[in-house]
């Protein structure tokens, strides 16, 4: 265990520093640590997981704060708030409050875990096939709507996704589908090698672009966490911890669209901040730190329960999880409880970490986000083949990652999100089997109807999809006009 | 700007359109029943068509609804925004590295994966840091050194 500890360390490190780069991605560095993992033990590799992903979410408010990039998407709304306050020289005590509320929304996105994951998955045990089905749509509609800038993109890349994941053989009937006679195609694509070639390989050509622009020194003195002020925001620490654990545990929601939210919250339930928001106000730096950092807990309940995972980053971990041979699900939590507790006790010693990590180091912090990206990126891409090519020791892996990784380049450049692709890939076989099973079960579409609308909870997720696509397509068309 | 819609819209539609193709190709059409091994793939590639289709709709009438860019000096408007203009798909590092990227792949395949390693992580940073050809081999030494020595030593991953 003190091993296991070490790792979780060393990964929170990792995760800040990563995090702390604008352009590097805590996805991007999950689906790196898939190469590296590989050969050790799964507790091991869930150690630097869970720690690089809690250190990470937190580390994107390092460049939100002193440069005004977001070093993660979970840390835009920091800048709001954050940079104001770097501006008039309190760089230091923002980032301590940005550090304690961020421990506070993870401790309160484990508790969450820690109480409703295990309810979860004995309530997800009593799903038939169909309401599995409208689970998995429900989540991959979030997606596609939430994904991005333009909601047909997300859904469009979401369609793709689930097109891609239809490749191989039939699950019901063993045929080979869209498979061109081509053997490697039989066992479908893997959507590891995706992940890598989307988010390590795809992100690193698009930071290409930005290469030349100048590295930034990062300038702050001493971090004093103040005490008085952390203690007027407890409350709302806490509400926001809250909303992110909600938010995050919607499947595919994520700790952008949690902070955003918890901003927003913010806003309203903050009668009189002293200093308005988005002019430095340090309640504009609480509510999106503490809620993308409490999304990480709310997003571990659909991935360990019901093997949707809550974030692009969860859909890696559902991935690392079964290259060491773990399907998540709720047979996991009844199966391997073992697991679940060792990942609650990462989780909580990664919080810990964090709040080392967070209150120290600042200047070595800044420093290592000073490497240059023209030396930085080409080993991204060299590490993201060996990710690849390490799966299945197969090069077809590596030339479906580096097709990807060109695919993704042009998806980010024309706002395409790859996010709904990824889960659109492996939420589709689960999408499908369900769907075959709760026809043939109902004995047609017709069947499968009159039981939705006769059982409650199918009932209840169905009429939860129809309000999401109409008011998706309701707010999409009042953007456009 | 409509050049460059125009092609995302071909991109879309046609991508859409062969995703139709391959779904309906995969059992004959009479023979399509919805517990079927096609019925899911022609839903999935239905519901594609409707969202390329939508993207068009939706993008074209926000072109439609954006004002102009208007150029400061010379007081005509132009189509593109300086930030759309640093949105080109060519930008030429990024092309010059996708080349080097399939490059990559080639040399794996028959030169394996030190040799490969080598040349473009030199090959990557000679061009992307400052055409510093020295350092550019130096760090391709190096890392290919370092990147070997922990994965296959410290990690026991087979490498490519």
């Amino acid at each position: 265990m003190a091993l296991n500890i070490l790792f979780v360390a060393m990964g929170v490190f990792a995760g800040i520093y990563v995090g702390a780069i604008p352009g590097l991605s805590v996805t991007m560095a999950t689906s790196l640590l898939i190469a590296m993992t590989f050969s050790w033990n799964t507790e091991l590799a869930l150690a630097v997981m869970i720690g690089v992903y809690v250190g990470g979410v937190y580390g994107g408010s390092r460049a939100a704060i002193l440069l005004n990039i977001p070093g993660a998407p979970s840390a835009v709304a920091t800048t709001f708030d954050g940079y104001p306050l770097a501006k008039k020289g309190k760089a230091g005590k923002a980032i301590a409050i940005s550090t304690m509320t961020s421990v506070i929304g993870s401790l309160v996105g484990l508790l969450a875990l820690w109480l409703a994951a295990p309810l979860v998955s004995k309530f997800a045990l009593s799903f038939s096939p169909r309401d599995y089905f409208l689970l998995t749509l429900m989540g991959l509609l979030l997606v596609g709507s939430l994904g991005g800038k333009s909601v047909p993109k997300g859904l469009f890349a979401a369609g793709v996704g689930l097109m891609l994941g239809v490749v191989g053989m039939d699950p019901i009937s063993g045929l080979g589908r869209m498979t061109f006679g081509i053997t490697e195609l039989r066992g479908g694509i893997n959507y590891i090698s995706v992940m890598i070639g989307l988010f390590g390989i795809g992100e690193a050509l698009y930071q290409i672009r930005f290469r030349k622009s100048k590295v930034i020194r990062q300038e702050v003195g001493a971090i004093r966490p103040p005490m008085k002020k952390l203690l007027q925001m407890l409350p709302l620490s806490l509400q926001s911890g809250i909303i992110g654990t909600i938010v995050g545990a919607l499947p595919g929601a994520g700790g952008e669209i949690a902070a955003l939210l918890s901003y927003d919250t913010a806003k309203y339930t903050v009668r009189k901040p002293r200093v308005p928001f988005g002019e430095g106000a340090y309640e504009g730096v609480v509510a999106p730190e503490s809620a993308n950092n409490a999304a990480v807990g709310g997003a571990l309940i659909p991935m360990l329960t019901l093997g949707i995972p809550g974030d692009s980053v969860t859909a890696i971990l559902i991935g690392a999880l079964a290259v060491h041979g773990i399907r998540a699900g709720p047979m996991l939590m009844i199966s391997n409880p073992e697991l679940f507790n060792t990942i609650v006790i990462f989780l909580l010693a990664a919080t810990v970490f964090l709040l080392i990590f967070g209150m120290m180091g600042i200047r070595l912090f800044a420093k290592l986000t000073e490497v240059p990206r023209g030396i930085l990126l080409p080993l991204i891409i060299v590490i993201s083949v060996i990710g690849s090519y390490s799966i299945n020791n197969m090069t077809s892996d590596v030339i479906w990652t580096l097709l990807f990784g060109v695919i993704g380049y042009f998806m980010k450049c024309r706002d395409f999100p790859v996010g709904p692709l990824v889960l659109g890939l492996v939420l589709g076989p689960i999408i499908e089997v369900n769907f075959r099973r709760a026809v043939i079960g109902a004995s047609g579409v017709g069947g499968l109807i009159g039981e939705i609308f006769t059982n409650p909870l199918s009932l209840v997720l169905f009429a939860l999809m129809s309000a999401m696509i109409i008011s998706q397509i309701v707010k999409s068309s009042r953007k456009n006009v | 700007m409509k050049a460059r819609q125009t092609g995302i819209y071909i991109v879309v539609l046609a991508l859409a359109a062969v995703l139709l193709l391959l779904a309906f190709a995969i059992t004959p059409f009479s023979e399509i029943t919805i517990s079927s091994d096609a019925a899911y793939p022609i839903f999935i590639a239905s519901l594609c068509a409707i969202f390329a289709i939508w993207i068009v709709v939706s993008e074209e009438r926000k072109r439609k609804h954006s004002k102009p860019v208007k150029d400061e000096e010379t007081e005509q408007t132009e189509d593109i925004s300086p930030d759309e203009e640093n949105q080109s798909v060519f930008n030429l590092d990024a092309l010059v590295m996708m080349g080097m990227i399939a490059v990559y792949g080639i040399l794996l395949v028959f030169a394996g994966y030190i040799i490969a390693t080598l040349v473009f992580t030199a090959g990557a940073v000679t061009y992307l840091y400052n055409r510093d050809f020295k350092t550019g081999l130096l760090v391709g030494f190096i890392s290919t050194f370092i990147i070997v020595l922990v994965f296959k030593y410290g990690f026991s991953v087979i490498l490519p």
